[in-house]
């Protein structure tokens, strides 16, 4: 016993170390999808709809969650890793993935609210050395874009079941956040830096239905639209010369960088609506094989409706994903029971194969990912506290030019569950 | 009930991955053609809109030499300095009335690196009261009031070095029967200047070291050699020391005619000592520069029509004040505090390059108005010479050059 505890903690380090990304698609239009939120989806694959959290429980679908018992709070971190091959770069991040509290209420209602990432725009690009010749001289010129910040997503959600083989649900996306960008152009060996702030605003709504049959077979829907296109509030700020190399434009009181401060003006503020408007359809199913075993599959279609003809947002990789399929099959083993009275039976296991297929708005070839994952999770204490782990590892396949992308997702996350709501008998 | 405990540490193990893990960040090549920052470059061949030149008395008193003589465009009969109140040891003029003092001798003195002539300066006046300002007099302060005390006339001796080269010529005047004159202590005002009147028959220019030849000590200056003695119960001490008394203003005052007869366009002319000045303006507001253009160099190429030594140089000034002028004549700089220093250009290549990169920015920001610029001689720069801007030949004429970027 003694020894597999070991074995566990060994390994578990060892999977967190090596793993984790600064994707290439975080250069695509406003950033890169970011990856599951919940660990139990992401052991799935990326299945949101159908459940991964215990048996008829998807924390991402509210049309799932008044089967849960006890009221959970979640917490998720991510570890992201990708490899560019053709750029021999390797990028890395650390982040919380996902806070959320769920509320069941009298098993017919549920209530939810969290946070969590929708876009990450994190990218560094180096762009190519080139000469320009101006008035007979011949100077060397080299850009390069460093790009940070991303969206977020407040949401809420909310699920009703008016029958017990009918469960609907919804959930509102509160979208915020923004993103520095800084461009610069090194001629002769001085940069000029010309920076820029956008700030982010919208609101998607899901609408979520799942049957819950007592046949082995059930279905799952969901489907997403934006109630409040994305808009964004830019601030262009005067590009500068950044004659100390310091990277920010300081004040004139060292002389150095031009123009000074105090002769430009403010920076020019835009508004652009409407930069992004997705919509989204997804299926899915679940086959209750044996008890505790369940095979399920989903297939989602996602477009992008955005008007991106007009903006002074700088797109890194100048497109952006115009739509996306993606599908999926997995296989999971829930715990029989809340106290188990092994210690095998307090584990879930899953794993999935997923597969994504992104076309941009300006190029004919598409972006194909395959990944598979794997997880599981650990029940603990008698509310049914749980930690799940979550692994995926896959390759995106670019044009000839950007090549393959190796990722690496890992994530840990913790429910910690409690009686809400529950009228308390007092003692007599 | 051990393993649940050991789960319990698994916010341990996070807490170690998290300040374990470096997040990594190495930056991909891509074309970034489609970002913004593009260079671009703009050329105006005869930019100039307009542009006159005007006159006003010479101001020449920021040269680094006196000047003497005439030849056949300027005739100097006059220059000016004032001598200081303390010597470069820290002695005052009323110490040397120290009882314990003796004055030995006292010199006035000038150096040359010239080979000036016998007799280059007829006669030295001295005034206690007369005051002149070193940068913006010119030869109108002179008057026929001012009484001037003859000091005599200053003898030459040739310097040479240890191996017996030229190295400069010495113009000295001894003025020890002046001493009360200049340690007057009931003149509360007293001033120190002198007015060096050149020989009439000169038929050259020289030049003598100003003050603001380099650190000043080779301008002219009075030279005081004295004893000081310090007397014990049996004993008296003699010190023989030295005082040497420099410049603190000096002038040459060129005068020229002033000519009412207007310069006609295209007629460009700099040049201190003939008190040229130049006007330029440029249509820049209308080349509408995209907005947030970042301009990365600007240059102004005047030509001049006549060879010039290499290290003339002309300095620009940027007009902050909408003056309007007419004529050709002042008796005074109608742009005195309305234009503010932008860039200097020293001849090169039959080409003055001025750098009016913070100029147009600052037009394009809105900061300032394009009002033009005044082309003025640099300090430095011959003051008999006259630079014509060249205006006749089209490949020669004001040409602008810009590189920019914009976001």
């Amino acid at each position: 016993m003694k020894r597999d505890r070991r074995i566990f903690s060994i390994g578990l380090l060892f999977v967190l170390n090596i793993v984790f990304s600064q994707s290439l698609m975080n250069g695509y239009g406003f950033g890169g999808l970011s990856s599951s939120q919940s660990a139990s989806v992401l052991g799935l694959g990326n299945q949101s709809l159908v459940s991964s959290f215990q048996s008829g429980v998807s924390l991402q679908n509210p049309a799932t969650w008044m089967d849960l018992k006890f009221t959970k709070l979640n917490i998720s971190y991510l570890n992201d890793q990708s490899v560019l091959e053709s750029f021999d770069a390797l990028n890395g991040q650390t982040l919380i993935g996902r806070g959320q509290l769920i509320i069941p209420i009298k098993e017919k209602y549920s209530f939810g609210l969290g946070l969590a990432p929708y876009r990450n725009q994190s990218i560094s690009i180096i762009g190519a050395e080139e000469s320009y010749i101006a008035f007979d001289d011949t100077l060397s010129t080299q850009k390069s874009l460093y790009s940070y910040g991303g969206i977020n997503a407040l949401f809420v959600g909310f699920g009703i079941a008016p029958k017990n083989e009918h469960r609907f649900g919804t959930k509102i996306h509160l979208l915020f956040g923004s993103t520095r960008q800084s461009l610069m152009n090194n001629v002769g060996g001085i940069a000029t830096i010309s920076n820029a702030r956008f700030v982010y605003s919208g609101v998607l709504v899901d609408a979520y239905y799942n049957t819950n049959f007592e046949y082995p077979v059930n279905i799952f829907a969901s489907v997403q639209f934006a109630y409040k296109p994305l808009s964004y509030i830019s601030k262009l700020y005067h590009p500068f010369d950044d004659t100390n190399q310091s990277g920010y434009h300081d004040s004139e009181f060292y002389f150095m960088d031009f123009p000074y401060q105090s002769d430009i003006s403010l920076a020019i503020e835009n508004r652009e609506e409407n930069i992004h408007n997705p919509f989204q359809f997804e299926l899915g199913f679940e086959w209750k094989m044996k008890d505790h075993i369940s095979l399920s599959g989903e297939l989602l279609s996602w477009e992008d409706k955005g008007d991106y003809s007009n903006l002074d947002f700088i797109m890194p990789l100048n497109d952006y994903v115009k739509s996306r399929q993606e599908y999926g099959f997995s296989l999971i083993r829930f715990t029989p029971a809340l106290l188990a009275p092994k210690f095998w039976d307090k584990f879930q296991l899953r794993a999935g194969v997923h597969s994504s297929n992104y076309q941009l708005a300006n190029e004919l070839e598409s972006i194909k990912e395959m990944s598979i994952s794997f997880g599981f999770g650990f029940k603990f204490n008698v509310t049914g506290n749980q930690i799940d782990f979550a692994f995926r590892s896959g390759k995106r396949t670019y044009r000839d030019v950007l090549g393959v992308e190796y990722f690496q997702h890992a994530m840990v996350e913790l429910s910690l569950s409690d009686l809400w709501f529950i009228k308390r008998r007092g003692n007599k | 009930m051990r393993i649940i405990r050991g789960i319990y540490c698994l916010p341990l193990f996070i807490a170690f991955l998290s300040l374990s893990w470096q997040c990594a960040e190495n930056p991909i090549d891509s074309d970034l053609s489609h970002t913004g920052l593009n260079l671009d470059t703009l050329s105006i061949y005869s930019v100039l809109s307009s542009a006159s030149s005007y006159q006003t008395p010479p101001e020449i008193g920021g040269l680094k030499y006196l000047y003497f003589g005439s030849d056949s465009l300027f005739d100097i009969a006059y220059n000016l300095f004032t001598i200081k109140e303390r010597a470069t040891n820290g002695l005052y003029w009323r110490t040397l009335l120290d009882s314990s003092i003796q004055v030995d001798s006292l010199f006035l003195l000038f150096s040359s690196n010239d080979t000036l002539p016998d007799g280059l300066i007829s006669n030295v006046g001295f005034s206690p009261d007369f005051t002149f300002e070193e940068y913006t007099d010119n030869y109108n302060i002179l008057d026929t009031n001012t009484t001037w005390i003859p000091f005599g006339t200053p003898m030459m001796r040739v310097v040479n070095d240890t191996s017996d080269q030229f190295e400069e010529t010495e113009l000295f005047l001894d003025i020890i029967d002046y001493f009360s004159a200049l340690v007057d202590t009931a003149d509360s005002n007293l001033v120190r200047t002198f007015k060096l009147n050149a020989n009439s028959n000169l038929e050259s220019m020289y030049q003598a070291y100003s003050r603001n030849y380099s650190t000043g000590n080779r301008g002219p200056r009075i030279v005081v050699h004295f004893s000081d003695s310090t007397v014990t119960t049996d004993t008296t001490i003699y010190d023989t020391l030295t005082a040497t008394f420099e410049t603190e203003s000096d002038l040459t005052l060129l005068e020229i005619d002033a000519n009412n007869e207007n310069l006609e366009y295209p007629e460009l002319f700099v040049g201190s000592g003939a008190g040229y000045k130049t006007v330029v303006t440029f249509d820049f507001d209308s080349l509408v520069l995209p907005e947030q253009t970042m301009i990365r160099s600007a240059n102004l190429f005047l030509y001049s029509s006549r060879e010039l030594t290499s290290n003339y140089t002309i300095n620009s000034y940027a007009i902050n004040t909408d003056t309007t002028i007419i004529g050709q004549w002042f008796d005074e700089d109608p742009y005195i505090g309305k234009a503010s220093f932008v860039s200097s250009a020293s001849f090169t290549d039959s080409t003055f390059k001025f750098s009016v990169k913070n100029f147009l920015q600052n037009i394009t920001l809105g900061n300032i108005s394009n009002l033009g610029m005044i082309l003025k001689p640099d300090d430095s720069a011959d003051p008999f010479t006259i630079v014509e801007i060249d205006t006749n030949d089209v490949l020669k004429s004001a040409r602008l050059e810009i590189l920019y970027e914009t976001r």
